[in-house]
């Protein structure tokens, strides 16, 4: 346990989503503001939460890359749990942040909801693509919503585009709560072989 | 090698496709008729829509590519090949997918340009060229630094951010050295100034250079720290940004610039008198001026004549002469708006609230600014409504007046239409039309009675 927990970077995991998580309230008041070509104002705002967002996420596939392959495939334990045990350290210590975060400032959730969306379209991306290419995943959704999310003539946001909001509706929460269940039941729930990409050589 | 080759392609090819389709719903969504019907240049500068799309798929192939060369480790096992052929052999099919992008976004935008008499601007199509450039390089050296699973989203989000962001921060010079600004061009009136042009191609070429230079330290087999290759790196990308800065000192905060009016061509199309030996010609106003292709079936100066006909008709003395643009003109000029995609009520309007101006501010009260302002909104509506005419209907345009202020006003609008069916005006309402029109631009004049 202790080779696997060194070698997929648990701590590392634990340690980026404890901070993304306790710099909530400081990225909250972040705006960056993008041109706006779809009509209506010239310019629109985007909240810097999108941004940090991709982060732990991006990071979680970095170390996933960077770990010992040899060392997993050839572990006996069961992998799905131990992947399972990564991602559970991803949300607990985001969530720890957040709450520490939110003793000296008001309690803000949608960077854990923002984070928890893009780490389901990263562990889809893990489990679709490889490694090196499954952050595009996010992050192109992060730009989608920054480029397409306005709705400018019922003022606010497209509903698909919640990252954008600030105050979390019941149905992003749900969203989220569906994507990352069934990211994480396709991450983990994936063969050995498909994993690895191994080929069998038995015949 | 055949294995590398294969995969720069398939990672090209891939790319290119889903960049058609973004590219193909992003300037769906965005494409402005106004610009680009009937002007080379709208069209050329319109194409940078896309830029987003072929900039960023730039920046995930060379990041990419990078990663790939990264894993071989070119720099620390001898090799004979030199690095320029190692980068252009890899880079090459990426850099050609996002210029596909960019090429198609332009056949497509073409197909508005018919009529038009300018021809497409090379300058900036070289602008959008090595903007395509400096990412694909960007994106390399990210991919010859990082790890993968950061190089490749690193490299999108950066050129998204840096494309878009850049757009809308306060220190101009930023907005044209990331050149996306320069897609918001240009109604047929309008063009591009060139110094913008310049930035982004100073700015994006220079740059792509500087970071082509940095990429070969990963690529060049050495046991030395080379000092000299990123010494000559930082020197180019200062003087990449130190002469793009030069370049747009004094741009303001579009690139956009008022087409200047000796490109007009005037006509004058009634009212031409012969005197003497009968080979002396003169043209009565109005002389309408255009720039080539505004108003390509002739549509504009027919209507534009007929109102200004009315407006004289009904004593106003309208300026002579019509220029169809909105640089600021003297007094015996008027100014309009007129696209190729404009419809003529839209033109004849421009021409009538052009030419009565905004109420002026004279500092008074709160009471007073209102009556002001009620005068201004019933005299548009008044005019609006004799000079309106079957064909040419502007009475849409007309600002709001509420059932109160309109049954004041009632009168005069039966006045106005009946004046539109070819009646003269009472002395009462010929009276109101002049004190109000004149009020409406000098404080000295007083308002009339019942406004």
């Amino acid at each position: 346990m202790k080779l696997w927990t060194k070698s997929r970077g648990i701590v590392e995991i634990a340690i980026c989503s404890f901070l993304v998580g306790l710099s909530a309230p400081i990225i909250l008041s972040f705006q960056l503001t993008l041109p706006n070509l779809t009509g209506g104002p010239l310019f629109a705002q985007v909240p810097g939460t999108i941004l940090l967002s991709l982060v732990p996420s991006i990071y979680y596939s970095y170390l996933y890359e960077k770990s010992n392959l040899i060392t997993l495939i050839l572990t006996k334990r069961k992998l799905w749990f131990l992947e399972l045990a990564a991602i559970l350290t991803f949300m607990v210590a985001m969530v720890l942040g957040v709450l520490v975060s939110g003793t000296f400032s008001n309690l803000n959730w949608e960077l854990f909801r923002d984070s928890a969306f893009s780490l389901s379209l990263e562990l889809t991306g893990l489990t679709l693509t490889s490694a090196r290419i499954a952050s595009l995943a996010p992050a192109s959704w992060v730009l989608l919503c920054a480029l397409f999310g306005h709705d400018f003539q019922n003022g606010g946001f497209h509903q698909w585009a919640f990252l954008l909001e600030q105050d979390s509706t019941q149905l992003s929460w749900i969203i989220t709560t569906i994507t990352l269940t069934l990211g994480t039941a396709l991450f983990v729930g994936q063969g050995r072989q498909w994993r690895f990409k191994l080929k069998s050589h038995s015949s | 090698m055949k294995g590398v080759w294969k995969s720069t392609v398939f990672t090209a090819a891939a790319l290119l496709l889903v960049g058609i389709c973004v590219a193909f719903l992003f300037s769906q969504s965005m494409l402005n008729l106004r610009y680009v019907t009937g002007y080379w240049l709208g069209v050329t500068a319109q194409s940078g829509l896309t830029l987003i799309v072929s900039a960023g798929i730039a920046a995930i192939g060379g990041a990419i590519e990078g990663s790939r060369l990264k894993s071989t480790k070119a720099n620390q096992i001898p090799h004979g090949r030199k690095a320029w052929h190692i980068a252009l052999r890899v880079l090459w099919p990426v850099f050609v997918a996002a210029l596909i992008i960019q090429v198609l976004s332009f056949l497509r935008l073409s197909t508005h340009g018919a009529g038009a008499s300018d021809i497409p601007n090379l300058s900036l199509l070289l602008a959008f060229f090595t903007i395509v450039l400096f990412h694909l390089m960007l994106g390399f050296n990210l991919g010859l630094r990082l790890a993968p699973a950061l190089s490749i989203p690193v490299a999108l989000v950066s050129s998204y951010f840096w494309l878009g962001s850049a757009w809308a921060v306060n220190y101009y010079p930023l907005r044209y050295m990331s050149g996306l600004i320069l897609m918001d061009c240009c109604r047929i009136y309008e063009t591009l100034n060139a110094s913008a042009i310049m930035t982004a191609i100073a700015f994006n070429g220079l740059g792509a250079i500087a970071l082509a230079i940095f990429a070969r330290r990963k690529l060049v087999y050495s046991k030395k720290p080379q000092i000299a290759i990123v010494g000559t790196a930082v020197l180019v990308a200062a003087a990449s940004f130190a002469v793009s800065a030069n370049l747009s000192n004094g741009l303001g905060p579009v690139p956009v610039v008022n087409r200047p009016t000796a490109e007009m061509k005037c006509t004058s199309s009634r009212h031409v008198v012969s005197w003497g030996d009968g080979n002396k010609k003169f043209s009565l106003p109005p002389k309408i001026c255009f720039f080539p292709g505004q108003d390509p079936s002739n549509r504009f100066a027919a209507s534009l004549d007929a109102v200004w006909s009315d407006l004289d008709r009904l004593g106003l003395r309208p300026p002579k002469t019509i220029l169809a643009t909105n640089v600021v003109v003297s007094a015996n000029k008027v100014g309009i708006v007129a696209t190729p995609v404009s419809n003529p009520a839209e033109v004849t309007y421009s021409l009538v609230s052009d030419f009565v101006g905004q109420p002026i501010d004279c500092g008074e009260s709160e009471a007073a600014w209102i009556k002001r302002d009620l005068n201004y909104r019933s005299l548009i509506n008044f005019l609006l409504r004799a000079t309106s005419h079957n064909a040419l209907d502007m009475t849409g345009f007309a600002p709001s007046l509420d059932p109160a202020e309109r049954a004041t006003f009632d009168n005069r609008f039966a006045s106005a239409i009946a004046f539109s069916r070819g009646e003269s005006l009472n002395t009462a309402t010929s009276m109101w039309l002049k004190q109000s029109f004149e009020s409406v631009r000098s404080c000295d004049a007083k308002l009339p009675a019942r406004s």
